[in-house]
């Protein structure tokens, strides 16, 4: 005679797991499985999105899953690559910086007729006269005597990962620190006037 | 295969018609971003008169990232280890995409006349060159010879 469990193709005897004979009974499947967990990390992948934390996240908690399910060495493996990668790129992150697309907006803009005419683009090794629709920009290196430029569409790509000037790798980051801190002193130095003036004006009535 | 963009071929038809000294690089034909390359041994060095020959491969993101350069050549040098690979600061972090395939072959020909065993990349190699300079320059030497030079 066959039983309901086995009309609707149920095994509900209690699954035995591993040697040590304990016995476990089924988990309440979770939602996050290997293979969304993948598909999720390939399709994040596919769109460039930038957040990179979560969809590691996710892959390693469904091999955290799978490994505690099956204690398979292939998942273990997975897991420690996984937490390997993330003590190795950190740092790497952190020392290749590049600049903000505002920066890059906002460096300053050379018109073609201050250009000389055999002048040519450092990346692209065209000359900027040749190019109909040119967008030229200048960095802003210091301890130099000739201009350092580039077309837009050149260096841009270059100080998304880079902040460095490819001709004389100035930190082009540092000169706007410096722009800043001569600002700070400037008005420093205007407040400190202002100061001397007053106690100028103390003396004449004492 | 993508095109190929105008940059490589314009530092292609340049590497032909008005070769670097002592260096000659050309594209293969079946695939022109892959260049066999050969680097005379500067004379003052123990690798001179021998004739190095090296792969160039210039990435897709070439030049926003550096060209892979690789010696064919077995070369006995502290930057370079036994799979021809080149330790140098401009092939890597030092990279800039105002550098092109002539500045970057120029550079490893320097490299070959002033090796840097502080910044060894073969350790045994930069630990010999250190320990008896003059004995490493010797062995420089014999592989250039049994290597390098050609009969």
């Amino acid at each position: 005679m066959s039983t309901y469990e086995d009309d609707h193709n149920i095994d509900n005897r209690p699954v035995s797991r591993n040697n040590d004979n304990t016995t476990r009974t089924h988990r309440p499947r979770q939602h996050q499985t290997l293979s969304s967990a993948i598909e999720f990390f390939l399709t994040q992948e596919n769109t460039g999105a930038v957040t990179e934390t979560p969809t590691d996240e996710v892959f390693a908690n469904a091999l955290r899953f799978l490994s505690e399910d099956q204690q398979s060495e292939v998942v273990v493996n997975l897991l420690s690559q996984i937490n390997d990668n993330d003590d190795i790129t950190t740092p790497l992150k952190k020392q290749k910086k590049g600049v903000e697309q505002e920066f890059i907006d906002a460096l300053e803009r050379v018109p073609l007729n201050k250009i000389k005419k055999e002048a040519d683009c450092p990346i692209c090794t065209n000359k900027f006269v040749d190019n109909d629709y040119p967008l030229i920009v200048k960095l802003p290196c210091l301890h130099t005597k000739v201009d350092h430029i580039f077309d837009l569409e050149c260096i841009g790509p270059w100080l998304k990962f880079n902040s460095t000037c490819p001709l004389c790798r100035f930190d082009v980051l540092e000169a706007d620190k410096f722009r800043k801190e001569k600002l700070a002193e400037e008005l420093k130095k205007l407040r400190e006037e202002d100061e001397e003036e007053e106690d100028d004006d103390w003396e004449l009535y004492g | 295969m993508a095109t190929l963009p105008k940059r490589i071929i314009k530092e292609t038809e340049r590497l032909v018609s008005d070769p670097v000294p002592g260096i000659t690089a050309s594209p293969s034909e079946e695939n022109l971003r892959y260049f066999e390359v050969t680097i005379d041994g500067p004379s003052l060095s123990p690798y001179a008169n021998g004739k190095f020959q090296l792969e160039l491969y210039l990435p897709d993101d070439y030049p926003m990232c550096a060209p892979k350069v690789r010696f064919l050549t077995k070369i006995y040098h502290p930057n370079i280890d036994k799979l021809g690979r080149i330790c140098l600061d401009v092939l890597k972090d030092n990279w800039s995409p105002a550098l092109q395939i002539r500045t970057i072959l120029l550079s490893i020909q320097a490299l070959l006349g002033a090796p840097n065993p502080d910044d060894p990349l073969a350790n045994d190699v930069a630990q010999d060159w250190k320990q008896d300079e003059q004995k490493a320059i010797q062995v420089a030497k014999e592989w250039t010879e049994k290597y390098a030079v050609q009969k």
